[in-house]
């Protein structure tokens, strides 16, 4: 099993986890469950709702939709991390390639630390309001463009 | 190695007694309403005012007589003139004074300086024909005195106490103003016999300079509250009020004017009486001496009447008639006597008129107007309250004095080309009056709409919830909100002045909600029949009964017959049908439950069967009782929900746990949240002793815990004492218990105020101790009206604060000490040997970093927290903003605004340490507090270790990693404590270490660590053992002892042995 230290070093690398402190993270890794899958394992498929964000701490998966490969993660990598808060449905199955060792997260033991520790909803407010902001600057360009060309295409 | 205890001094639970107070009991300071550490402050202000004021008042007695021997009446407009040239002109000058010179310096000097021209005035008048000029000098200087005296006293108040003590102890040396009145005023006549009207100058020289002495004494004493350094710059508070005075807007800037307008007004009038008062001492008394000796005895007097008046009458008329009736007395009594001078002439003597009139307008400008015309300001939001009472008291009084000078001086110049003796004195009056009258019945008029303004202003500030802070007029705001309650509007409004109306008036709700009641829509309607039942005032009850019948449509409610079929209601929301029920059944006097009963049918709503049987356990007889109980027990194991939940209602409102009792167990245990929330509040309701733990259990349960949250805060100080053994209590979960604690604060009486108190003081040293101490401190100044505040200072007193501020900076000083020699940066650098082992020693010395400069945010958090328990929290608030912001013109904004708010002892070290500066400079700062000693980085972490108690739990943890990865060694009997930690990730920290450091010991030790709580050093122990002991294979031995975890609070002060 994964001692403390090495949990929140892998929880570190989650970006709404960032920014928190240490401290916050330990105990919050401390309530993640340490999971472990065999090769080719679906640990989740598309379309499947989703509750839970998961760390690769040892192996590879890989992310598709159908038979297409989308990516492959190996260990730090995190996925899942968005259904944490909103529950949605999958947008793509996840497999292992060989045997994995996952640290799961459920919205549960995230909502449990964020009512012991408020600091954590601010700190993840402020992330993905800087991701909105991210997006809307690299948006806006591709937005002008686009008016740009409609006005051309008009005249 | 010496540990360092200063951390663990524990501020004293009951301050010594000063000397002074050795002999005295309790109750006269209880009487005084002073505590023990202000009581030395308070009676040296106290001594100073009253010594300058009797300086003050002998010089301003010989002065006028002089005056008006000299020069008569009729110069007193150019005096009067000259005198707002020399208030407005040395207010600035003080200003400018103020930023160049130390403000101990700068009080000194002023004091120093009021007295000593009154010796060159005493040689100016021996020398002949310089008495005319040395007489104007003096009575100019006398305008001087008023002043800077005025701003000398309120500087040194404001430096001295903060907000909250100078609401105790202000009215108390104000009242040396008035004490000054009477020993001056008996005195003078004996020092004019004694010494004649020239040497009363030396005397009053004399008074001053014993003031000035007593200043000097307060500043030494005090040095704390007098900064010897010059201001740097502006001060940022300064800097707000521009912009505050832009936020006057609309409603805020007529009122604003309409304050001005009050307060010119006020000052007009004072200066029309009191020149007519001296004219007419001038032409009927003559001689200097014997104007000297009428006003000391007039003086003498009026004090007499003013301290009576002001002890024993002022504050229980303010509460009476309010304030704005109280503020009408003053310029009514000017019309009502003038009236009796002018119109009545003959019937009274003029000069005993306008000596009368002269009494009045002292009596109740220094009594009345002086307690009432502050609440004035208290409509203003907090946030430019300041800034609109300097501005306006700043310039409407020598705006007036000056206008006033210019209107005496027209009328003295018309009336010197007319001839001023030809005109007789009764017209001369009478044209004065004239302008008296205009003046009081404009001031009448101002008043009555600042009135009407003061009210709206309350109302908007209760609509954005500062009502708390506000001590208005409740009258006129309960009118107008009664006004907004039968004008159209939402109903978030109309629930908000109910709600208001509640709080302001509860005995006059029923008057007020019975007429309304058919027109609100039924959301107001229940909750006005619940507030009135609240509330029953026996004086409108059957009226308001009628009304409430009166909603219930058409048929008697209390007539059986009319209950055969029961209808009645059928109009209404079963919720607002059961309130009217609820309402009528419960302030009869001779209620009837009989016709309840056809409300117990099955096809009745939940809600208003369960009030039926609720009313009927209550009111009725047993059969009918029996009855009531029977359709209970359905309801309650009734499959649907609602029944459940109405049910449980009727519980706690029947209060009939006992009856009911095979029912209630399974109900703890109900699906539906909702019906274990309401069987909570229905076991507050019924005060049923029995399942009180029941409701601290569920504080554990996010389902139930704000249901057990509001039931506890009901039940109030009864289960306060288990409330604070289950937040003691070491095997509930920490944020169970800090929620225990929250509801501590939430229930706010002063017997949680003291729990809170001792467990603030109590955290310090103890395991958890730290995020104990900030969420206590947020709880207590979380209670509304300051009460958490006054509790704390109540029982700690401002040293037992300062104590507490001490030990942070006393953690923060062992911080920065670690911070220093470990030089983590470094030592991280220097990390050598194979991959892994560098790598564990730069995250180690990693973690560690990250969690020493965590642990001093927290601590400046902490700070920031206690500094709220002494000074405004508005000054604090915007300080710690600055402060925290990366900003470093904001950084120095917030030091800036500390420095000019703090006197503490360690001032200089807490704002150095707030400062963006090094670690070493912040370690010197604080050297005072505790010296700080080079030691090598293992010996440094020792010491850390040391002070585990002090810790964080994650940085004790992190000091174990570091010293695993460093390969140093640590006190065995420390390591060994720590193994028995409460945290899991520390005894974890330790058994890596051990691993390290004695491996043998750890295989002996590691048979009586299994099972651990923690599922982590569980598999952690499972593994160390097959590591360390491979022919046990990772099983855990058979027969294992739970190990005994420490407790997490013991003290970091007590030794503490391994097992």
């Amino acid at each position: 099993m994964l001692t403390s230290v090495d949990r929140l070093l892998f929880v570190r690398r989650v970006p709404v986890f960032q920014e928190l402190r240490d401290d916050f993270l330990v105990r919050l890794a401390a309530l993640m469950d340490e999971v472990g899958y065999p090769p080719q394992h679906t640990i989740f498929t598309e379309g499947q709702e989703g509750q839970s964000l998961f760390i690769v701490v040892r192996g590879q998966v890989r992310v598709h939709l159908g038979l297409q490969e989308l990516a492959r993660l190996a260990q730090g990598a995190c996925f899942g991390e968005m259904s944490l808060f909103d529950s949605e449905p999958r947008s793509a199955s996840v497999t292992t390639l060989d045997a994995c060792e996952c640290l799961v997260l459920t919205q549960q033991q995230l909502y449990e630390a964020i009512d012991e520790t408020p600091d954590i909803a601010v700190n993840i407010i402020r992330l993905l309001s800087r991701r909105i902001r991210d997006l809307n600057q690299r948006l806006n360009p591709v937005l002008q463009g686009q008016v740009a060309q409609d006005r051309s295409v008009k005249a | 190695m010496k540990l360092d205890r200063s951390l663990l001094r524990i501020p004293s639970w009951r301050l010594k007694p000063s000397s002074l107070l050795r002999e005295r009991t309790p109750r006269l300071l209880r009487w005084l309403n002073l505590r023990p550490e202000e009581v030395e402050r308070t009676l040296l202000m106290f001594g100073f005012y009253t010594a300058t004021s009797i300086g003050v008042l002998w010089l301003e007695a010989s002065s006028v007589a002089l005056f008006l021997s000299q020069y008569g009446a009729r110069t007193l407009p150019l005096i009067y003139m000259s005198g707002a040239l020399v208030a407005t002109v040395l207010g600035w000058l003080y200003s400018r004074v103020q930023r160049r010179l130390p403000l101990r310096q700068m009080l000194i000097g002023v004091a120093f300086c009021l007295a000593l021209p009154l010796l060159l005035f005493r040689l100016g008048l021996a020398v002949s024909g310089w008495a005319l000029f040395v007489v104007f000098a003096m009575r100019l200087w006398l305008e001087a005195v008023y002043v800077l005296s005025d701003l000398n006293n309120s500087i040194a108040a404001n430096q001295l106490f903060n907000i909250r003590e100078l609401k105790r102890t202000f009215p108390l040396i104000s009242s040396g103003v008035l004490l000054a009145d009477v020993l001056s005023g008996f005195s003078l006549p004996l020092v004019l016999s004694w010494v004649g009207i020239e040497n009363v100058l030396l005397f009053a020289c004399l008074m001053m300079a014993l003031g000035a002495l007593l200043l000097l004494r307060l500043c030494q004493r005090y040095r704390t509250s007098f900064p010897e350094a010059r201001r740097r710059s502006d001060s940022p508070v300064a800097a707000r009020v521009t912009s505050g005075t832009r936020l006057l807007r609309g409603q805020l800037q007529r009122y604003s004017r309409l304050l001005f307008a009050f307060f010119m007004l006020s000052q007009g009038l004072y200066l029309l009486v009191d020149f007519q008062f001296l004219n007419q001492l001038q032409q009927t008394l003559g001689q200097e001496e014997r104007i000297a000796q009428f006003l000391g005895l007039f003086g003498g007097v009026l004090g007499l009447v003013e301290l009576s008046t002001q002890w024993f009458l002022a504050s229980r008329l303010i509460e009476r008639l309010g304030v704005f009736i109280v503020m009408m007395v003053l310029p009514g009594s000017v019309l009502f006597i003038l009236m009796a001078v002018v119109a009545g002439s003959g019937l009274v003597n003029l000069f005993w008129g306008l000596v009368a009139l002269k009494f009045c307008d002292e009596l109740f400008r220094y009594t009345l107007l002086a307690g009432a015309a502050p609440v004035l300001f208290q409509a203003i939001p907090e946030r430019v309250q300041a800034e609109v009472q300097a501005l306006v008291r700043g310039v409407a009084d020598p705006l007036a004095t000056l206008g006033a000078g210019l209107v005496i001086g027209g009328l003295v110049w018309l009336f010197n080309h007319l001839g001023w003796l030809t005109v007789p004195p009764l017209v001369q009056a009478q044209v004065f009056a004239g302008l008296v009258v205009v003046g009081a019945v404009a001031w009448l008029l101002v008043i009555f709409w600042l009135r009407d303004d003061y009210v709206r202003l309350l109302v908007l500030s209760a609509e954005r919830g500062q009502l708390s802070s506000i001590e208005g007029d409740l009258r006129s705001m309960k009118r107008a909100l009664i006004e907004a309650l039968s004008r159209p509007g939402t109903e978030a409004d109309k629930r908000s002045c109910i709600e208001l109306l509640s709080q302001i008036d509860a005995a006059g709700l029923g008057e007020v909600l019975g007429p309304l009641l058919p027109e609100l829509p039924p959301g107001l309607q229940q909750l006005s029949l619940e507030v009135m039942l609240a509330h029953p005032n026996p004086r409108s009850l059957s009226a308001t009964r009628a009304q409430v019948q009166a909603l219930s449509v058409g048929v008697d409610l209390l007539r059986p017959q009319g209950l055969s079929h029961p209808t009645s209601g059928a109009a209404l929301h079963p919720e607002v049908l059961a309130a009217a029920l609820r309402y009528l059944w419960l302030t009869a006097e001779r209620p009837d439950a009989y016709p309840l009963t056809s409300y117990l049918r099955p096809d009745q709503n939940p809600a208003v069967r369960a009030t039926a049987a609720a009313l009927i356990v209550r009111t009725g007889a047993p059969v009918l009782v029996a009855q009531a109980l029977d359709s209970l027990r359905q309801m309650l194991s009734h499959p649907e929900v609602s029944e459940r939940l109405m049910g449980c209602r009727a519980l706690g409102e029947a209060a009939c746990f006992q009856a009911l009792r095979d029912q209630v167990p399974q109900l703890f245990n109900d699906p539906a949240s909702e019906v274990r929330c309401a069987l909570l509040e229905a076991i507050a309701a019924a005060r049923a002793q029995d399942h009180y733990a029941v409701l601290l259990q569920s504080l554990c349960d996010p389902t139930t815990q704000t249901a057990a949250r509001l039931a506890l805060v009901r039940l109030g100080n009864t289960t306060l004492k288990a409330l604070v053994e289950f937040a003691e209590d070491l095997r509930v979960a920490e944020p169970v218990q800090l929620r225990a604690w929250t509801i501590v604060g939430e229930i706010g009486t002063p017997a949680a105020i003291a729990w809170l108190t001792q467990r603030l003081r109590a955290a310090w040293g103890q395991y958890a101790g730290l995020r104990l101490r900030y969420a206590l401190l947020k709880i207590l100044l979380r209670i509304p009206r300051e009460a958490g505040i006054e509790g704390v200072l109540e029982r700690l007193g401002r040293r037992g604060v300062e104590a507490l501020i001490d030990q942070e900076l006393l953690l923060l000083a062992q911080v920065y000490a670690a911070r220093l020699d470990l030089d983590l940066e470094n030592l991280a650098a220097k990390a050598s040997g194979p991959n892994s082992t560098v790598s564990e020693a730069v995250h180690s010395a990693d973690l560690l970093a990250r969690a020493l400069h965590d642990t001093l945010v927290d601590s400046q958090e902490r700070l920031f927290l206690l500094l709220r328990l002494l000074y405004p929290a508005q000054a604090i608030q915007a300080a710690s903003f600055n402060i925290q912001s990366e900003l470093g013109g904001s950084l120095a904004g917030g030091l800036e605004i500390l420095d000019n708010t703090l006197n503490l002892p360690h001032k200089r070290a807490l704002l150095t340490v707030l400062d963006r500066c090094p670690d070493a400079e912040k370690r010197n700062s604080l050297g005072e507090l505790a010296p700080y000693r080079r030691l090598r980085a293992a010996e440094r972490l020792r010491q850390l270790i040391e002070l585990r108690a002090f810790l964080s739990d994650w940085t004790l943890a992190c000091c174990f990693h570091l010293a695993r990865s460093q390969r140093w060694s640590l006190p065995t009997k420390s390591t060994l404590a720590c193994l028995r930690h409460p945290t899991g990730y520390v005894r974890e920290a330790v058994l890596s270490y051990l691993q390290m450091a004695s491996p043998r010991t750890l295989l002996a030790l590691l048979p009586r660590l299994y099972p651990d709580p923690n599922h982590i050093v569980n598999a952690q122990v499972r593994s160390l053992m097959t590591t360390l002991n491979p022919s046990a294979n990772g099983q855990p031995p058979l027969a294992t002892q739970p190990p005994k975890r420490q407790p997490r609070r013991r003290s970091g002060s007590e030794p503490l042995h391994a097992d």
